[in-house]
């Protein structure tokens, strides 16, 4: 195939029906979500704008993929406290986490934004993020926490040894 | 049957009519076209030159569902006709139905594949669709196939302002104005490529020329107005923080970053607070100032509205 040929092959699927998206964020700002809820919350948040932009196989991936990151990152955050590589002190594992939440959220914002622009082609707004941007975030923040909690008890990680470092 | 070959003879009645009806959609009286080319299809209700001609007035005063009522009328007396493929494809995609957009206009395009303009409105439908880079290829390609193209220019503009090649989208814009002085989107693109690289009064002097020659354009004073919003001194430097983070990985993630990085560092290295303090308070300060900037601005232009 030429490179002309390739050129005139459709892009758009039978799906890509954008007067059935049901009202989706702005997906610029859901990168901030995600640094400030961490992957799990942010993750939540994307798959509920993909399924608002017609995508759901794209909400399931990405759902999926939130709580799969999130689980290793559980269970890194364990390991390295049970070797003592780090301490419940240590900011590297905390930030290191909102940092790379935030650089997947770039990313899936980009892959976003063009099912949004064809959106906002039709002259709607965009549903408010803050409220339900808190409300998802800090839920699924606590999610994050009380898993972290469990996985410490499970492994048997010495908590007063980590602080201790 | 071709419109040309249906309206063919200069003495026939509706070959007068399609080229009024063609003159008057091409000095914009659209009323005067739509009713030169409603008398044209009573003497020949089977030119699809006469229909698409109807379409065009229509499409000129946003009526899109009529538009492609008589489009279809078209195709159904001659399917392989390109230009009333193509305007289907440009009405569909105003009407939201992409898809149906995307076939007629490839339709158009296997019919004619050296029609330049159809690759220009391609490109239009991919980067409505969020297809920025086939939307670019296609600019490319219709710029190859016809170089004076004004439109492929402005449009590639605007795919430089987005990839924040600024050097690129203003050569571009100002050789787009240059083929095409008197459109309006030429203006609007060569402001959108100065705004990008960061000239922004520039910009707003392009398009109040632009907005002497056609006051009514609401897009354009729109567009005017973003352009005073960044050449207000509350708003002008956040807007200059924006036009450097947004060439940055990252974007304004970046220096965020490098800030809680380099606090990291200066806490286990234990660097002096009264050097670091202030840097890390500015920086703070700074970054306080850029979330709340868009709403400062909206509060100042109530308090100066602006002046054209």
């Amino acid at each position: 195939m030429t490179e002309d040929d390739e050129l005139l092959q459709p892009s758009l699927s039978a799906d890509f029906d954008v007067r059935k998206f049901d009202h989706p964020w702005d997906p610029s700002n859901l990168p901030y979500a995600a640094f400030f809820f961490g992957p799990l919350a942010g993750g939540v948040l994307y798959a509920l704008n993909y399924k608002r932009l017609g995508s759901p196989r794209n909400a399931r991936l990405c759902l999926a993929g939130s709580v799969l990151i999130s689980l290793v990152a559980i269970a890194s955050i364990a390991w390295l406290l049970d070797s003592g590589v780090i301490t419940t002190k240590s900011r590297v594992a905390r930030f290191g986490l909102q940092g790379l939440s935030a650089a997947v959220g770039l990313a899936l914002s980009k892959h976003q934004r063009g099912r949004f622009r064809a959106w906002e082609q039709l002259g709607r707004p965009p549903r408010k993020l803050l409220l339900p941007a808190l409300g998802i975030g800090l839920t699924f923040a606590l999610v994050f926490s009380v898993l972290l909690v469990a996985a410490l008890v499970i492994f048997d990680v010495n908590l007063s040894a980590a602080r201790a470092q | 049957m071709r419109a040309e070959e249906s309206v063919g003879r200069e003495s026939d009645p509706a070959a007068r009519a399609f080229e009024l009806a063609a003159s008057w959609n091409d000095a914009e009286q659209y009323e005067r076209a739509e009713k030169a080319a409603t008398e044209g299809l009573a003497h020949a209700p089977q030119a699809p030159g006469l229909l698409l001609q109807r379409a065009r007035s229509n499409v000129g005063r946003q009526r899109w569902r009529r538009a492609a009522e008589d489009l279809h009328s078209a195709l159904a007396i001659d399917p392989e006709y390109a230009p009333a493929l193509l305007m289907l494809g440009v009405v569909q995609s105003q009407l939201a139905r992409y898809v149906d957009a995307e076939q007629h206009i490839l339709e158009a395009l296997r019919i004619d594949p050296t029609w330049s303009y159809a690759y220009v409105a391609y490109g239009d439908l991919m980067s409505r669709t969020g297809h920025d880079a086939k939307a670019a290829r296609l600019w490319r390609k219709a710029l190859e196939l016809d170089p004076q193209s004004a439109e492929a220019h402005q449009r590639l503009a605007l795919a430089h302002v987005e990839e924040n090649d600024t050097a690129r989208a203003v050569a571009h814009a100002r050789k787009g104005l240059e083929l095409d002085p008197g459109d309006i989107a030429g203006s609007a693109s060569l402001a959108a490529s100065l705004l990008t690289s960061g000239r922004a009064f520039r910009a707003r002097q392009v398009l109040r020329e632009a907005l002497s020659v056609d006051p009514s354009n609401a897009q354009l004073e729109e567009a005017w107005l973003e352009a005073d919003r960044c050449c207000r001194w509350i708003y002008f430097p956040a807007y200059l923080f924006d036009v450097v983070t947004r060439r940055l990985p990252g974007k304004q993630f970046l220096p965020w970053a490098v800030f809680v990085g380099l606090s990291m560092v200066a806490r286990q290295q234990e660097w002096d607070w009264r050097y670091w303090g202030p840097i890390s308070i500015a920086y703070v300060a700074f970054c306080i100032y850029t979330w709340i900037a868009s709403w400062l601005v909206g509060l100042w232009i109530k308090l100066v509205p602006p002046k054209f």
